[in-house]
């Protein structure tokens, strides 16, 4: 097995290591939303089959725009970015 | 030179969207004035071109910062483009309105609809945004590679990860140039591997000269191409279709009248007789290929009487070179006529299990589709959250709070382009049924000829039941690039083909620069420089990456040249392989203390081990060569390019218990 060889000059800046830390309170609410979001969306397409409008009105147009928000939702104020500034 | 370039990010995307407006309308002039397409055309693609390499000449670099990710200075909003124009690939351009097209919206019972791919393909930023982009930020690092070589202090990992970036990113990266071959060769009317080898110069000249930044400005600018062609198009079809220019209402609007009209068609008796004889071809197509010695002896003396008699006839050439295209006559391999057989009974089940509408008729209840969109999302998601090519955009912005704002902004760009590509994929369902189903082949709609004419052809029509009227069941649309076709089917102006084709080009240009600068970071910082020299001067390490990245581009062409290439399915699998390389070992390593390197090794050799087996042992051409049968292969009714599943809990379990196991014996 090759040995971690020492840092040359072009990443001499980087930390040594990585630390491992926790996931914020709000991307751990944002995947669960992502993932209830995905799954009733889609359970609701597939017990209404026949209801294209709704496949296409809520499932092809809305959702996109709600994982949108929701990425917007998860993102802010986790204390990464907090301890970074 | 880097303070003046932040100066003028905005006044660049400016100036390019005011550019692409200036040159539509003045095209637009000049197609009304009665100049020839092919020129109108040809100059969309120069245009692209010159601007794309003129961008990467003036932002050529030879510092490792500037070159590996772009001076860690981009702002939010200007990575969040970049990253939206990197992700937006020819695949997903040019592919997703016609994949809704053909395939429907929830599948046909079988196969995942179109839904999969859009929701799978936008909820995959939400994962990247909570759970990677900060953190891939904060550690400063310059590849994904080196990110888990520096978490798990392992070279071998880091060797490891750089040889699953470049097999995830090589998958992903010869689709893209097949895709730009097939625009640049539309749009300029030269051979396809011409179109090839110069969209290629565009993307060498911009990624070679300037690496990361000149690669982030350029995708600022293609991203603004993509959104402007894609959204100017769509309001473009839907002005012509209901006469005004929001395109979800339009195609709110037509959905019902293609209900009706998609009912009438599946209860029409000529439909009906249509599905009945492609039914008797699939089981004639069953037997011979379950007898294909005797079936062939059949076939052929079949064809040579045929033959015998045209030539007695004084039949044309053309006519016996037709007779002779038979793949009983022309194989001389057993193994490539069932091949062929199978191709064959694949496009025509194809024609039948389709849907008209936009869902099968009595679709009820629990069936392998939606198994198959489930697995197919998850696939996309984590997929999209554990690209390569996609994970380095978060090094290129100064805060971890910049690398997840830009996320969110590249979503907000992507979903602009799917909410047209879904409305769009609507408004032409009805040119199809209500223009070209019903009409006689004799007399089909100008755009249908002009459609089955091209060099590229987007539509193949073929009367199956010899009414000579077009049913449903005998339309094939070419649905990986069926929308450069849209101009056409709406008849709205040749310069919206060149607009959407400037568009598909930066989609599928931008997302090659991505991949070729992983690719080429992989080989030269990761292998190379990692094990043979590790002292290397900076420059020496850009040279060499420049090198690198120029050899992987022209080999890369090389092998899309020489093969037909599926751009969706190669794509799809890409996202599996990716998901299940990296996704369990980035998530274990940046939220678990107890992994280690050992776990690190397990996860990504199970996950992708996994993930590559099931998707070659169920390709045809491995099943052809080793006689395997896709029911003794197919696990839990899954397509190949759902591997994903398997792949990423594996790699997921392997992580975990390579982790303990490691330490309980060390202990």
């Amino acid at each position: 097995m090759p040995q971690p060889s020492t840092a040359p000059e072009s990443e001499a800046p980087h930390p040594p290591t990585i630390d491992v830390m926790a996931l914020p309170r709000r991307a751990l609410w944002g995947v669960v939303g992502l993932v209830a979001l995905t799954v009733g969306s889609l359970g609701l397409a597939w017990l209404l089959p026949d209801v294209t409008l709704l496949h296409f009105l809520w499932v092809a147009q809305a959702v996109p725009v709600l994982y949108l928000l929701l990425a917007w939702w998860g993102t802010q104020d986790t204390h990464l970015n907090d301890d970074a500034s | 030179m880097t303070m003046r370039l932040k100066s003028w990010p905005w006044r660049l995307l400016l100036l390019s969207f005011a550019g692409l407006v200036l040159l539509t309308l003045l095209l637009l002039l000049a197609d009304f004035a009665g100049v020839p397409k092919g020129v109108v055309n040809g100059f969309f693609l120069v245009v692209s071109i010159i601007g794309y390499a003129v961008i990467g000449m003036f932002c050529r670099t030879t510092i490792p910062e500037e070159y590996f990710v772009a001076g860690r200075s981009i702002s939010a909003p200007m990575n969040g483009m970049a990253t939206a124009a990197d992700w937006l690939s020819a695949a997903s351009f040019i592919g997703l309105t016609g994949l809704l097209l053909s395939d429907g919206f929830v599948g046909d019972g079988q196969h995942p609809g179109g839904l999969a791919y859009l929701l799978g393909w936008t909820g995959g930023f939400c994962l990247l945004g909570f759970l990677f982009a900060a953190k891939l930020n904060l550690s400063k690092t310059i590849t994904i590679p080196d990110f888990l070589g520096r978490r798990f202090d392992s070279a071998a990992v880091r060797w490891l990860a750089a040889w699953g970036a470049i097999l995830c990113s090589s998958v992903y990266l010869v689709a893209q140039i097949y895709g730009i071959g097939l625009v640049a060769s539309m749009l300029s009317g030269l051979t396809f591997e011409l179109g090839v080898f110069i969209a290629l110069g565009g993307v060498l000249l911009c990624s070679f000269l300037g690496g990361m930044r000149a690669v982030t400005w350029t995708q600022g600018v293609q991203c603004v191409v993509i959104v402007v062609s894609m959204v100017v198009l769509a309001m473009a079809v839907s002005f012509k279709t209901q006469g005004h220019p929001f395109v979800t209402i339009a195609a709110a609007q037509s959905l019902p009248q293609i209900q009706a009209r998609a009912k009438q068609i599946e209860s029409d008796p000529a439909e009906l007789a249509t599905r009945d004889v492609i039914s008797l071809r699939m089981s004639n197509l069953d037997v011979k290929i379950a007898e294909p010695m005797y079936a062939r002896d059949i076939e052929r003396q079949n064809v040579a009487r045929q033959v015998a008699k045209a030539k007695s006839e004084n039949a044309s050439l053309r006519d016996i070179q037709k007779l002779e295209t038979n793949p009983a006559w022309r194989e001389t391999s057993v193994d490539r006529l069932v091949g062929a057989w199978q191709a064959e009974r694949e496009v025509l089940g194809e024609a039948i299990y389709r849907p008209v509408g936009f869902q099968v008729p009595y679709l009820n209840g629990w069936n392998a589709g939606w198994n198959n969109s489930l697995a197919l999302i998850f696939c996309l998601m984590l997929g999209t959250a554990a690209l390569p090519h996609i994970l380095v955009r978060s090094y290129t912005t100064a805060t971890p709070r910049d690398a997840e704002r830009s996320i969110v902004w590249a979503l907000a760009f992507i979903v602009i382009v799917y909410l047209c590509a879904s409305s769009l994929a609507v408004l032409l369902k009805s040119f199809v049924l209500n223009e070209l189903v019903g009409s006689h082949l004799d007399q089909l709609p100008d755009w249908a000829d002009r459609l089955k004419l091209r060099k590229l052809a987007l539509l193949s029509i073929q009367d199956y039941n010899q009414d000579g009227i077009v049913q449903f069941a005998d339309i094939r649309l070419f649905s990986d690039y069926l929308v450069l076709g849209v101009p056409e089917i709406t008849h709205i102006s040749s310069v919206f083909t060149g607009l959407l084709a400037a568009g598909a080009l930066a989609a599928a240009l931008s997302t090659a620069d991505g991949l070729l600068l992983t690719i080429s970071n992989a080989l030269a910082q990761d292998l190379y420089f990692q094990t043979a020299e590790p002292n290397a001067p900076p420059l020496r390490r850009v040279m060499l990456s420049k090198i690198l990245l120029m050899v992987v581009a022209l080999l890369a062409a090389w092998f899309a040249t020489n093969r037909p290439v599926s751009i969706l399915f190669w794509v799809t699998c890409a996202f599996s392989l990716a998901a299940s390389t990296f996704f369990p070992v980035l998530l274990l390593g940046i939220y678990w203390r107890g992994m280690n390197r050992v776990g690190a090794l397990m996860a990504m050799v199970s996950g992708l081990g996994i993930s590559a087996y099931y998707i070659a042992v169920n390709h045809p051409w491995v099943q052809m060569r080793l006689h395997l049968q896709a029911s003794d292969t197919v696990w839990l009714g899954l397509d190949p390019v759902c591997s994903g599943v398997f792949g990423v809990p594996v790699g997921l379990l392997f992580g975990y218990l390579g982790s303990k196991l490691s330490k309980t014996l060390k202990n």
